[in-house]
């Protein structure tokens, strides 16, 4: 295969793009914008060659220890549960949290072959023993397979962390009523908070 | 060109496909088992709907091996959890598993909504999971006589022991000893009359099903088992 044809190739493998998108592209960093599609090359393979898991949050890290783990502004006593680095990511942008995170990378999936085991839910257990949070937040999606895995979660290190909690869902901020799915007013309701 | 309206659906398993759209593994009560994809599905009301042991009728159209989804409509979803979400994970496995696609199996898809329904209504999964293994053999075609002595023909016994091997049916045992692998005729006649009533009942049908199913099956183990809660997981005789 031609240089070109197999870089047309090799960008299909990024989500959303097919054989024209992979054409447009090859053709963008060939003809018209060859340094960037240097930096592009070099910036590529500095990550695959470098990057890998934190050791104690299996965040994507070039470090044996992340960034945020590293931290010790953070607060201890906060430990949040998350399914991919993004949401971490979803959540320091969004401020208002300053605990510390683990990432499952994934979520329990029986059909996918995904059970505790690949979720490394036995490091979990250890950074739960280490930490020792005063509270651990399930920040898992909220999908049927999130909520399994909260649930499942939550049994297994429910003995050794006094508060146990999960993300509340619901109305979302500036939403009506009116033009929400029953799934989430269902929700809304049994997430109900007291007020007085 | 296929087009299918308002289809009674139960949604097996999802899974991310393409920039924002669900590739979706679905049960349906006329079309049998259908791949299908709903595109612009993730993050939207549409794609929210499409949470496995959902419940729905589907629209679709297509050719070819994966259908395009449309509507969706009367939704009724089913947020399970601990023994009850492994108990409907269970089921969905055995239905990917030998249950062919695009072959029409209704009564496996009314006994799975059923089943799926009363584990989200609380009921116990030892009663809810034997009734639908009884009828997935059945309808697969591994059917087992649970009134009738498979060599010599004659009626089970309640006070009789019987041995179970599962590409033949039940023998007479007469043998003494430790019956590890024998059981009471008694159990097996209310097998055949669905009564469950009795926890004995329902662990003998246990093992019998699990070793019915075990040739289909293949040696590949099944996940379902390892979503059983850690703590409710040991010791316990009901597992799925």
């Amino acid at each position: 295969m031609n240089p070109i044809a197999q870089l047309i190739t090799a960008l299909q493998i990024l989500p959303g793009v097919g054989a024209k998108g992979a054409q447009r592209m090859t053709l963008q960093l060939l003809q018209r914008n060859r340094d960037g599609a240097r930096r592009l090359a070099l910036a590529l393979s500095e990550a695959v060659d470098n990057i890998g898991e934190c050791a104690f949050c299996r965040t994507l890290t070039d470090q044996a220890e992340c960034e945020l783990c590293l931290d010790d502004r953070r607060d201890p006593n906060l430990l949040c549960i998350v399914e991919s680095p993004a949401d971490i990511w979803a959540i320091e942008q969004a401020g208002g949290y300053r605990g510390y995170y683990f990432v499952l990378h994934g979520h329990l999936s029986p059909i996918d072959g995904v059970g505790p085991e690949q979720l490394k839910l036995d490091l979990l257990q250890q950074r739960v023993a280490v930490l020792q949070p005063q509270e651990v937040i399930l920040a898992t999606n909220a999908t049927v397979e999130g909520e399994t895995t909260a649930h499942y979660i939550g049994n297994l290190i429910g003995d050794r962390v006094t508060n146990v909690t999960r993300i509340a869902h619901g109305v979302p901020l500036g939403g009506e009523l009116e033009f929400i799915d029953g799934g989430t007013i269902v929700h809304a309701l049994q997430g109900r908070r007291n007020l007085n | 060109m296929t087009r299918v309206t308002d289809e009674p659906t139960l949604v097996l398993h999802t899974r991310p496909y393409e920039d924002n759209a669900l590739m979706v593994d679905m049960l349906t009560l006329n079309e049998g088992r259908i791949s299908a994809v709903r595109k612009d599905a993730r993050g939207s009301k549409q794609g929210n709907n499409l949470q496995v042991f959902s419940l729905l009728k589907a629209s679709w159209f297509g050719r070819g091996e994966v259908m395009t989804l449309t509507r969706l409509n009367d939704v009724r979803a089913h947020w399970l959890n601990g023994e009850a979400a492994a108990a409907a994970y269970y089921i969905v496995e055995l239905v990917v598993r030998l249950v062919r696609e695009r072959e029409p199996v209704p009564l496996i898809f009314a006994s799975a909504c059923e089943s799926i329904a009363l584990l989200g209504d609380g009921q116990p999964t030892s009663s809810v999971l034997r009734p639908f293994e009884h009828t997935l053999l059945t309808e697969l075609g591994f059917g087992i006589d649970f009134s009738q002595d498979a060599v010599s023909g004659a009626r089970i016994q309640k006070d009789q022991w019987y041995g179970f091997e599962p590409s033949i049916g039940f023998e007479l045992s007469l043998e003494e000893g430790a019956p590890l692998e024998r059981y009471a005729g008694a159990h097996l006649l209310a097998i055949a009359n669905a009564d469950y009533g009795s926890g004995r009942t329902r662990a003998v049908a246990q093992r019998i099903f699990q070793r019915a199913l075990e040739p289909h099956l293949g040696y590949a183990p099944l996940r379902s088992r390892e979503l059983l809660p850690p703590r409710a997981s040991q010791g316990k005789e009901m597992q799925p």
